[in-house]
C-alpha cells in the first residue's frame, strides 16, 4: 500500500511536470521580453529557440494557409475604375492584411486580441506573377504632406499653407487667443526648417554607415490660450502631427552649416550622427540572417528632450515627443501587378519643444549592443520562405521594441509603449 | 486509496490538459483585470475563421467601395484607402477565453490606387 501511495504521489508530482516541459514552446527567452536582464545571445539557450522556432513557424503557416484559402475576389466586385481619375487609379481591391503577435507578461507568444501592443506586426500582400511586357514608367504621384516645406520655403507659404488647418482649429472654439496660435504655430513651423537642415548635417556625417535619417515625426496639441506643447501622454483636444520624411539619402556639401542653428539642432545632429554609427555597427555585429529573405530596411525610435534640451531615447511614452526614423538602402519588395513608385519627398513642418524628462547620455557601446540584440531577435522573427502559401506572403515584417535608458533593447510586450521597431522587407517576395 | 490514485490521475490529466497541444493555437490578450493572459484556442477553428472572416469582409466591402463615385463627382475629397479592424470570432468557452474577449486582431486595407501606402 506504501509503494501504491508513493506511486501515486509521485505521478500526481511529476505528470504535470513533464507535460509542463513542453507545454510552452511559445516561450521567449527572458531577455528578449524585459530589459537589463543580462545579454544572451540567440545561441545560449538552443534548447528553448527549437520550441520557438517551431511555434513561430507554425504560428505563420496557420496565417498563411488560412490566407491561401481566401478566394479571390468576385469579377462583379472588380468593376472598372472610372475615367479621369488619378493616373494610379485602380478597381478597388484588398491590398494587404496586418496580423499581429503579442508578447505576455511571462514571455508566451501569441496571436494577438484587439487590445494591446503587438511584438510581432506581418504585413501580408497579394504576390501575382512577373508581367512578361516592358514595366510601367513611374507615374507622377502628388506632394501629400499637410504642409510642404522645404529649404526655400518662405514664411509666407509656411502661413499660407497652415491657415486651414488654424482655422479648423479655431472652428471648435477650444482655443481663445487666435493670434497667439497663429503666431505660436507658425513659429514652430519655422523651426521645422531648421530642424531638417540638421539632420540632413547629421546624415552627411556618418558616412561609414548603411542608414540615414529618413523621417521625423512630432505630435503636440494647443492649450486655449495658444501655447504650443508636447502632446505627451495624456493627449489634448486639439492635435497637430508635423512630419518630415525623406525617401533617399541626402549628401551636404562638407563644411555647410544649417542656417538657424542652436543647442536644440547641435543635440539634434550629434544623437542622430551616434544612432546612424551605432546602427551601422550593430547591423555589422548582429548574426546574418540573410537565407530568411528578409532585411532590415528602418528603424524607428521614440524620442525625448531633456531639461537641458538635449534629445535622448525615450523611455515609456511619458517622455516620448517625437520619433526618429533612419532607413537603409534595401530593395522594397515588388507586388505584381504594380507601378514602380517615383521618387517623392514629403516634408511638413515641427517645432523646437520644452524640455520634459531629465534624460542621461547614453554609452554607446552599450547602445550597439542593445541594438544588435533587437536586430538579432527581429531576424529570428523574419520568415520569408516558408510560410507554406504562395498567394499572400509576408511583404513587411515589423518588430516592436522598448529601450532601457541603458541601452538595452526589449521585445515590446503586450502592456507596453513600442517606442522603437525594426522594419523588415521580405526580399524572395 | 484508490479514491487518491484516482485523484492523482485526475489532476494530472487536468494539468496535462492545460497544457499546448498540436491542435491549439495561443492567443495573447488583456483579461479584466488589466493583466496578460494567455490562452488556447482551437487551431481548426482559428484558421477557418479567418478565412471566413477575410472573404466576407472582402465580398461585402468590394461591392460598396465600387459603387463610389471618384473624385470631382463626389466632391474635392477622393476616398483612396479603408483600412478595417476587426476581431475574429472564436468558439467562446469559459474563464479566460471569455476574461480576453478571444477575438484575434487583424486589419484588412483596401485601396483603389496602384501606388498604395504601405506601413
Amino acid at each position: 500500500m506504501k509503494k501504491l501511495y508513493s506511486l501515486v504521489l509521485i505521478l500526481a508530482s511529476v505528470a504535470p511536470a513533464a507535460f509542463a516541459a513542453d507545454s510552452n514552446p511559445a516561450q521567449l527567452p527572458l531577455s528578449w521580453y524585459r530589459g537589463d536582464t543580462g545579454r544572451q545571445t540567440l545561441s545560449a539557450s538552443p534548447e528553448n529557440l527549437d520550441g520557438l522556432r517551431g511555434s513561430v513557424d507554425r504560428l505563420y503557416g496557420v496565417q498563411s494557409r488560412a490566407l491561401a484559402n481566401v478566394a479571390d475576389a468576385p469579377a462583379a466586385a472588380l468593376m472598372q475604375a472610372s475615367a479621369g481619375g488619378p493616373p494610379d487609379l485602380v478597381p478597388w481591391h484588398l491590398e494587404y492584411i496586418t496580423t499581429e503577435l503579442a508578447i505576455s507578461a511571462q514571455g508566451l507568444l501569441g496571436a494577438l486580441t484587439v487590445k494591446g501592443t503587438p511584438g510581432i506586426q506581418l504585413h501580408w500582400r497579394h504576390q501575382g506573377n512577373p508581367p512578361t511586357p516592358a514595366p510601367v514608367p513611374p507615374a507622377p504621384v502628388p506632394q501629400t504632406g499637410l504642409v510642404v516645406a522645404g529649404d526655400t520655403t518662405t514664411l509666407s507659404d509656411i502661413q499660407a499653407q497652415l491657415e486651414p488647418v488654424l482655422r479648423t482649429a479655431l472652428a471648435s472654439g477650444k482655443v481663445q487667443d487666435a493670434d497667439a496660435m497663429r503666431q505660436n504655430v507658425v513659429r514652430a513651423a519655422t523651426q521645422l526648417q531648421a530642424l531638417t537642415q540638421a539632420l540632413d548635417e547629421a546624415g552627411s556625417r556618418a558616412t561609414d554607415t548603411p542608414f540615414w535619417v529618413s523621417g521625423f515625426r512630432f505630435d503636440f496639441t494647443i492649450d486655449e490660450v495658444g501655447h504650443v506643447f508636447p502632446i505627451g501622454p495624456k493627449g489634448g483636444d486639439i492635435r497637430f502631427r508635423f512630419e518630415w520624411k525623406r525617401l533617399k539619402r541626402k549628401t551636404v556639401a562638407a563644411g555647410s552649416r544649417v542656417r538657424v542653428r542652436g543647442d536644440f539642432e547641435d543635440s539634434l545632429i550629434q544623437f542622430t550622427t551616434a544612432m546612424q554609427t551605432q546602427l551601422g555597427a550593430a547591423l555589422a555585429e548582429a548574426d546574418d540572417a540573410s537565407e530568411s529573405g528578409f532585411r532590415l530596411a528602418s528603424y524607428r525610435v521614440g524620442i525625448g528632450v531633456t531639461k537641458k534640451g538635449s534629445i535622448g531615447i525615450a523611455e515609456g511614452s511619458v517622455s516620448l515627443i517625437g520619433n526618429l526614423n533612419f532607413s537603409a538602402d534595401v530593395k522594397k519588395p515588388v507586388v505584381y501587378p504594380s507601378r514602380n513608385l517615383s521618387a517623392k519627398e514629403v516634408q511638413a513642418i515641427t517645432f523646437i519643444p520644452k524640455g520634459t524628462f531629465d534624460g542621461y547620455p547614453i554609452d554607446p557601446e552599450q547602445l550597439r549592443k542593445g541594438l544588435t540584440k533587437a536586430i538579432n531577435i527581429g531576424n529570428f522573427f523574419a520568415r520569408g520562405t516558408d510560410t507554406g502559401g504562395d498567394k499572400w506572403k509576408i511583404y513587411i515584417m515589423k518588430a516592436q521594441f522598448d529601450m532601457t535608458l541603458a541601452g538595452d533593447s526589449f521585445l515590446a510586450g503586450l502592456i507596453a509603449n513600442g517606442t522603437s521597431d525594426l522594419t523588415f522587407y521580405n526580399q524572395k517576395f | 486509496m484508490r479514491r487518491l490514485a484516482v485523484l492523482a490521475l485526475s489532476l494530472s490529466l487536468v494539468a496535462a490538459s492545460g497544457c499546448m497541444d498540436p491542435s491549439d493555437f495561443p492567443v495573447i490578450g488583456i483579461d479584466a483585470d488589466g493583466n496578460a493572459t494567455q490562452v488556447l484556442i482551437s487551431e481548426n477553428d482559428y484558421s477557418s475563421k479567418l478565412t471566413a472572416t477575410v472573404s466576407a469582409y472582402q465580398d461585402s466591402a468590394l461591392p460598396v467601395l465600387q459603387k463610389r463615385p471618384v473624385a470631382g463627382a463626389a466632391g474635392p475629397w477622393m476616398l483612396r484607402t479603408v483600412a478595417v479592424g476587426i476581431g475574429i470570432n472564436t468558439e467562446i468557452g469559459v474563464g479566460d477565453l471569455v476574461k480576453i474577449g478571444a477575438a484575434p486582431k487583424l486589419r484588412l486595407v483596401f485601396s483603389n490606387s496602384s501606388d498604395p501606402v504601405v506601413p
